[in-house]
């Protein structure tokens, strides 16, 4: 039987560029992915034949660019259609767009606003230099900071270092913007209710917070890391879906020489004398190696995979008390044409071609927390809409068109029964027929990914898009466990390469690459 | 060099007793219709903040009487009639998991209250916070570390499974603050209110505040400090050297102001005066009063249990009551059943009436009459706070005390005083409190610079 260095359990796009980066240094590898298909929350599906869904992520902004450079992904068949605007339809008939040229947001903005217009660009820069500041820290492990081990020292000065060469002013903007809600954040800014809206939105992407609740400027700086070239330039589509994106990192992690074996969901890790050696498939089959790594998050690997009795208490009380309950939700749609918005103007359905928010303003946002925050879902969704088929239009036959919908807030901890399921899939498309009189007509088919079917389907538990909420108390050298959190466990030779990992979810490629650099260098040690 | 200290708070006094101290003379002017706000105590019942909590040092050093009477901890009362007795001690009424998690979440809050303490009680954190952490371990260190970011719901869940438990717990760090359990960093007030030791056995003297106001004022005897009581808005001389309210002119080499920071820099300063994002920032700062007081008379129910007597009561306690009541507050609406509590002071104190009630309450107008029959009630409210004492929106520490507003980034961030001779002194400042400390150190700052 092979044996080999490194076995991934999950080929979700972290566990890919996990073993891409290990076989590039010319380690054996073998990914085990339980699905027929690898990529994980980043996949593209034929529900419908001919309809290519994105039945998870959709677009791609945080994706760490050494990742797409050292693997060589656009020479693997990757390739980033940039997004073009963002529409935000109102009620009353109109809109309010913004797109990544300055000028033309500017103008737009002079219809709302002329205040807000000129504090556009102050915000923006701000923005962008507290971006700039933090992104580094992406790239690092987080040290530890009660450890006095010259590598946690060492990397202590460096975000020091970080942290000290940002202006005195964006400091305290920084320690203020963590610790607020992103409501109160936005609402020293501007005054016009659909831009506060649509900026409020990058706080709560895939988070179980409201608006107006602390944490959520955390979780939009996390969002802007991928904004650097200004408003949204860096949100792009993968041509052929984020399925695609997945399937250009397999190419590469197979070119460099790893395995990919699909239809392989792993029972438990192997362990002898403390040390992970090995997997055990469901269908008993087994695999040997040096290293174990986990792309599957934390509670999944710790709670299921690994005997319990393995794992010290404390450790496993972190891993249970880490916060996964979700509230995002995923609808596709396959429409037999373009549906119209009665705030686009004729003429304008370029428009259409970005993303489209529902979220009319600050209030609709916080409602739909509270609505869902009990264990229920949102009576009126916010929504992030996009019709990939526009910008791709291999994503549907001819004529016809695909609709994606990331929506919150639905709340993994209800019973999802068929019924319910139904019942909120019907919310969902009432919610977007109000600004799309014609879409209930064009729609052929309709989908929904409830937190329960994410879980269920891409394996995630409680359907966390992150793994676990992207929260201050996760963050960091707390992610997942206060002391395990550079990427090792307490189970030797057992690693962690998930989103549960820092820097968190998203498609970043970070915790997959970091990881990859870790072992790598625990290796030669 | 003359100093005029606006306000009489226990912050103002101390800046004042400091100065005087270092042979200073020292005016001290209350503008608010009621003095010694926050603390301000009617027939033996506290309309304010009900415990004083000053500096024991700064007590010892100037003779000033300590808080002695201790509740014996707190209760809540289940809607199903039952009820649970929270004590330094242990749990009564509570279930054998939560009875078990008790101690241990005691010491984990003693751990974080006390570092927090030590942030408190100096203007810059001290160098033995290393060595504290030090004693504490790594494990521990970080499981403190990891406490301020938390919301109350997921700290309490993760220790605890009684809601009434929780609610309790949420309730008491809660009180006064515009937030629902459920944010992110509302742990970080259960810490400050473990750290101000007001959360399991808060606190009282004889006769309430009224007696530490009173003792406040017997200390001025002897030192050139004199004490004016002149209600109305104070208007401040375009040379910023000396000040009117009504018609009694005040001449200062500096100006102290215990007011908040909002009220301070727009009331009583004027921004034409002050730098354009100096007034960006000051009109950033949040804080809005949310909670109440509430006096009557009611005899201590006869057929409830005899461990409450001494406690301070919570009524039906929840998490879910707790963020469903700021649901509502956010929007700007009533709530009908918000969160209670309530005590008996004159059993505490017998200087007081024994059948005087005490209420505070969150949001609304209070429930209690659904429940007992409390006769002369009267309540004070952020409206009161706001019109009478002179708090900008009825906030009795002037602003938010949660992570974004708290230690370098309070009262703003990078905050220094924009005027040469007019500085605050109260708990605009850190550490955000009526210990006296900020008064105590911001007077000491001017004794340095003034040789
Ligand atoms: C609905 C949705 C929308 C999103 N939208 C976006 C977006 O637009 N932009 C963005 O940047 N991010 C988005 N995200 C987040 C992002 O997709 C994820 O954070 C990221 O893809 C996670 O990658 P990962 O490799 O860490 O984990 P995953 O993608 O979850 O991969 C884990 C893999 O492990 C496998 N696995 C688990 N257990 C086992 C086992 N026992 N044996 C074998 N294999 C196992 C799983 O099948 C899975 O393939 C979205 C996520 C979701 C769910």
């Amino acid at each position: 039987m092979k044996h080999y260095d490194a076995i991934v359990i999950g080929g979700g796009h972290n566990g890919l560029v996990h073993a891409a980066y290990l076989a590039r240094a010319g380690r054996q590898v073998l990914v085990l992915e339980r699905r027929p298909v690898v990529g994980g929350a980043t996949i593209t599906e034929e529900i419908y034949p001919g309809y290519k869904f994105l039945i998870g992520s959709y677009l791609i902004s945080l994706l760490r660019p050494q990742v797409i450079q050292e693997l060589e992904l656009a020479k693997h068949g990757l390739e980033l259609l940039p997004l073009e605007s963002t529409l935000v339809p109102l009620p009353n008939g109109d809109y309010l767009a913004d797109w990544p040229d300055h000028d033309m947001t500017r103008r737009e903005l002079m219809r709302h606003s002329r205040r807000d217009a000129e504090t556009y660009e102050e915000f923006s820069l701000t923005m962008r230099r507290l971006s700039l500041a933090m992104k580094p820290l992406l790239d690092l492990f987080p040290p530890d900071p009660t450890s006095l081990a010259p590598k946690d020292i060492e990397q202590m000065a460096r975000i020091k270092g970080v942290l000290g060469n940002m202006q005195r002013r964006d400091f305290h903007t920084l320690c203020r913007l963590c610790t607020m809600s992103i409501a109160d954040f936005l609402d020293e800014w501007f005054e016009t209710q659909p831009l506060k809206a649509i900026k409020c939105t990058s706080g709560i992407i895939g988070t179980f917070m409201g608006v107006r609740s602390p944490g959520t400027g955390y979780v939009a700086l996390h969002h802007y890391l991928g904004e650097i070239d200004g408003v949204r330039r860096s949100w792009a589509f993968p041509k052929g879906g984020t399925g695609a994106f997945a399937q250009a990192i397999a190419s590469a992690a197979r070119a460099y020489g790893a395995e990919i074996m699909e239809n392989a969901p792993v029972h438990q890790v192997l362990i002898k004398h403390g040390a992970a050696c090995g997997v055990v498939l469901e269908d008993g089959r087994e695999f040997y190696a040096d290293r174990i790594v986990s792309n599957a998050d934390a509670k999944r690997t710790f709670l299921q995979l690994v005997p319990r009795d393995q794992l010290p208490g404390d450790f496993l009380w972190d891993i249970e008390r880490f916060r996964t309950a979700s509230p995002a939700c995923k609808v596709n749609l396959a429409l037999d044409g373009l549906p119209t918005f009665s705030a686009v103007p004729q003429g304008s359905e370029q428009l259409l071609r970005g993303s489209i928010e529902i979220a009319p303003s600050v209030d609709y946002l916080e409602q739909a927390y509270d609505d869902a925050k009990y264990g229920g879902w949102a009576r009126k969704p916010f929504m992030d809409a996009l019709i990939p088929s526009l910008l791709d239009p291999g994503m549907a036959p001819p004529g016809q068109h695909v609709m994606s919908l990331f929506v919150e807030y639905a709340s993994s901890e209800m019973d999802w029964t068929a019924e319910k399921k139904a019942e909120f899939l019907d919310v969902v498309i009432d919610t977007l027929a109000e600004y799309s009189p014609d879409l209930k007509s064009k729609i052929i088919h309709k989908h929904i990914m409830t937190p329960r079917d994410i879980q269920d389907i891409i394996g995630i538990t409680s359907g966390h898009i992150f793994h676990g909420e992207l929260s201050l108390h996760q963050l960091l050298f707390l992610k997942p466990s206060p002391q395990w959190a550079q990427y090792k466990t307490p189970v030797r030779h057992l690693w962690m390469c998930g989103s549960s990992t820092h820097p968190g979810g998203c498609i970043t490629g970070a915790p997959g690459r970091n990881a990859a650099m870790e072992l790598l260098k625990d290796w030669s040690a | 060099m003359k100093v005029l200290v606006l306000g009489s708070s226990p912050n103002a006094f101390a800046a004042a007793l400091t100065l005087a101290d270092a042979g200073h003379s020292v005016e001290m002017l209350e503008t608010a219709t009621v003095p010694g706000a926050p603390y301000v105590t009617i027939e033996g019942g506290e309309a304010g903040l009900a415990y004083p909590h000053f500096c024991p040092v700064l007590a010892e050093k100037w003779g000033l009487p300590v808080a002695n009477l201790a509740h014996t901890g707190r209760s809540a009362i289940r809607s199903d009639g039952s009820w649970l007795h929270v004590r330094r001690t242990g749990l009564i009424g509570a279930s054998e998991h939560d009875s078990k998690a008790w101690p241990h979440f005691m010491e984990l809050m003693g751990q974080g209250a006390e570092l927090l303490y030590h942030l408190y009680s100096n203007p810059q954190p001290p160098a033995f916070l290393a060595e504290a952490w030090r004693e504490l371990g790594r494990r521990q260190s970080m499981e403190v570390l990891r406490l301020p970011w938390m919301s109350l719901r997921d700290l309490l869940d993760e220790w605890f499974e009684d809601q009434t438990l929780k609610g309790l717990l949420a309730e008491v760090a809660l009180e006064g603050v515009a937030q629902g359990p459920f944010a992110a960093g509302t742990a970080y007030s259960l810490l400050g209110r473990w750290a101000n030791g007001q959360v399991l056995s808060p606190m009282t003297m004889k006769g309430g505040c009224a007696s530490f106001y009173a003792a406040l004022r017997a200390s001025l005897e002897g030192r050139p400090i004199q004490l004016f009581h002149y209600p109305g808005m104070p208007v401040l001389a375009p040379d910023q050297r000396s000040l009117t309210v009504d018609t009694h002119t005040f001449e200062f080499d500096f100006l102290f102001s215990d007011k908040d920071a909002r009220w301070t820099y727009t009331q009583l300063v004027n921004p034409r005066y002050l730098e354009t994002e100096f007034n960006r920032a000051i009109r950033n700062i949040r804080g809005r009063g949310v909670w109440q007081r509430g006096l009557g008379t009611c005899p201590y129910p006869a057929h409830w249990p005899d461990e409450a007597r001494l406690d301070l009561i919570h009524w039906e306690p929840g998490l879910v009551r707790l963020e469903k009541a700021w649901d509502r507050v956010k929007r700007n609406l009533d709530v009908e059943e918000g969160p209670l509590q309530l005590c008996w002071p004159g059993l505490l104190d017998d200087s007081r009436p024994a059948d005087l009630i005490q209420e505070s309450f969150g949001y609304g107008s209070g429930w209690i009459s659904a429940h007992l029959d409390v006769q002369n009630r009267k309540y004070f409210t952020p409206v009161d706070y706001e019109r009478d004492w002179q708090f900008t929106q009825g906030h009795l520490f002037g602003a938010d005390r949660d992570l974004s507003q708290s230690f370098f980034l309070r009262p703003i961030p990078d905050y220094e005083a924009p005027l040469e001779n007019v500085e605050l002194c109260g708990s605009a400042l850190h550490p955000a409190n009526h210990t006296g400390r900020s008064g105590h150190w911001k007077a000491l700052e001017l004794i340095r610079r003034q040789p």
